[in-house]
């Protein structure tokens, strides 16, 4: 009896340990679904070559290695609930938090979503491509940073959904002081992905620091 | 006793034998090579992730070659050429290694026109296949076309302390990839580069000699 108890702890222990942050999104977005929430659109940063250090008030100061922004409104108020996939400051690693949401005016954000949704699910964003100076201009190159951070952006109705995802270094007109520019950049800037993507951004400076975990 | 044998065998094994990729082999061999004081080596390689070619091998029976590298020496005043791959065997166990050993060629002068070329070959990598669009009827974009399972080429030079090494698909070197598919933008360029008229020799070679080879 009492190795089968600990062989159901360990059990338990590994399902909530091994948990990844898509699971809690989704789980989350299901749960908001129930509520009678409409659009939900999402923001995901998997920052995991470059983590960031945040002090969360009912988690303490922790090492955050992917994190997950999910915009809705609720009850007639603008929502932003974010899901961490985080290190603790003991150096453990590998867990899941749902964080408190927060009132946010996100109006302009899902009212676009809504209504460009078509537009998003037909998008994506092209790569970084230039033309090499240095053989006359002859040849194209793919610009392809290694340790650069990725975005998924979703938009999330009642009826259907869409992820795409978007490489800060495509969605750039020019690099190295101008020396080589994005062949793509006009078509890139112009796409409501990016749209969404500069919008989302814009909200996340003013609360990324705000969020709690647990009950208040 | 047993047991422990067992797992120290297994354990040898799994780290001397099975685990070993051909190119890592064939990298082993170059710097042999250089410490002898070989001074121009080419080494030529190909890859498919997760499939490979079928050969019918006199010493191995039919095998499924999943990489190869192939490696162009000159000793002794005589040009010897050695093939290192990973490949299945017909009983289908995978991960399997073998090295030919080293056959005389007649490629005296690709590894003479290399070195004197060495440096072109370090300004012109074969660039990727890119395709012009029109998603939204008006903009114009450019698009990388990479299939999911293309054949994967490595080609390196080393003369003396100077190295150059080109990855690059089979599909860089396509006009396009079919009938009626856009053009690749890149085609023009890509087969006038000393790296693609290196790449032509190399597969002519290789493929001359591959029957004739002993593992």
């Amino acid at each position: 009896m009492r190795k089968l108890s600990f062989l159901l702890l360990c059990l338990i222990s590994f399902s909530a340990k091994s948990q990844s942050l898509e699971d809690s999104v989704l789980n989350e977005i299901i749960s908001l679904r129930k509520k009678g929430v409409d659009t939900i659109v999402q923001f995901a940063d998997g920052c995991c070559f470059s983590p960031v250090v945040y002090t969360i008030q009912g988690l303490g100061e922790v090492m955050v290695a992917k994190e997950s922004y999910l915009f809705y409104k609720l009850h007639g108020a603008g929502m932003v609930t974010k899901c961490i996939y985080y290190s603790d400051n003991k150096g453990e690693i590998n867990y899941v938090a749902t964080l408190n949401p927060l009132k946010i005016d996100c109006d302009s954000l899902l009212t676009f979503a809504s209504a460009n949704f078509e537009k998003f699910r037909n998008e994506k964003i092209y790569p970084f491509i230039y033309k090499h100076k240095s053989d006359g201009d002859s040849s194209l190159s793919w610009l392809q940073y290694s340790d650069a951070s990725y975005f998924y952006i979703g938009i999330d109705t009642k009826k259907e959904s869409e992820r795409k995802g978007l490489d800060p270094f495509d969605v750039e007109r020019e690099k190295l002081k101008g020396e080589i520019e994005n062949l793509n950049y006009t078509y890139n800037s112009s796409t409501s992905i990016f749209k969404i993507y500069m919008m989302a951004q814009q909200l996340i400076k003013s609360i990324e620091e705000k969020f709690s975990y647990g009950n208040k | 006793m047993t047991r422990i044998v067992f797992i120290l065998v297994l354990c040898f094994s799994c780290l001397c034998g099975q685990a070993q990729f051909s190119r890592d082999t064939a990298y082993r061999q170059i710097k042999k090579l250089q410490s002898e004081g070989v001074d121009t080596i080419i080494r030529y390689g190909k890859i498919v992730p997760m499939y490979g070619w079928i050969e019918q091998s006199k010493q191995l029976g039919e095998i499924v070659v999943q990489e190869y590298t192939f490696v162009f020496y000159q000793t002794k005043g005589e040009t010897y050429l050695m093939r290192f791959m990973t490949y299945s065997d017909s009983a289908g166990i995978m991960g399997r290694t073998a090295v030919s050993k080293p056959m005389k060629v007649d490629a005296e002068l690709m590894l003479k026109w290399a070195a004197d070329n060495i440096t072109t070959i370090i300004k012109q990598p074969i660039c990727s296949h890119i395709i012009k669009q029109k998603p939204d009827g008006v903009n114009t974009v450019y698009d990388i076309y990479y299939p999911s399972h293309t054949e994967g080429i490595n080609i390196g030079v080393l003369v003396g302390k100077e190295q150059v090494g080109h990855d690059f698909t089979f599909e860089d070197c396509q006009y396009n990839y079919s009938d009626n598919g856009p053009e690749n933008l890149n085609y023009s360029y890509n087969i006038q580069t000393s790296t693609y008229k290196l790449y032509l020799i190399l597969q002519a070679i290789t493929q001359s000699v591959q029957n004739e080879l002993k593992y």
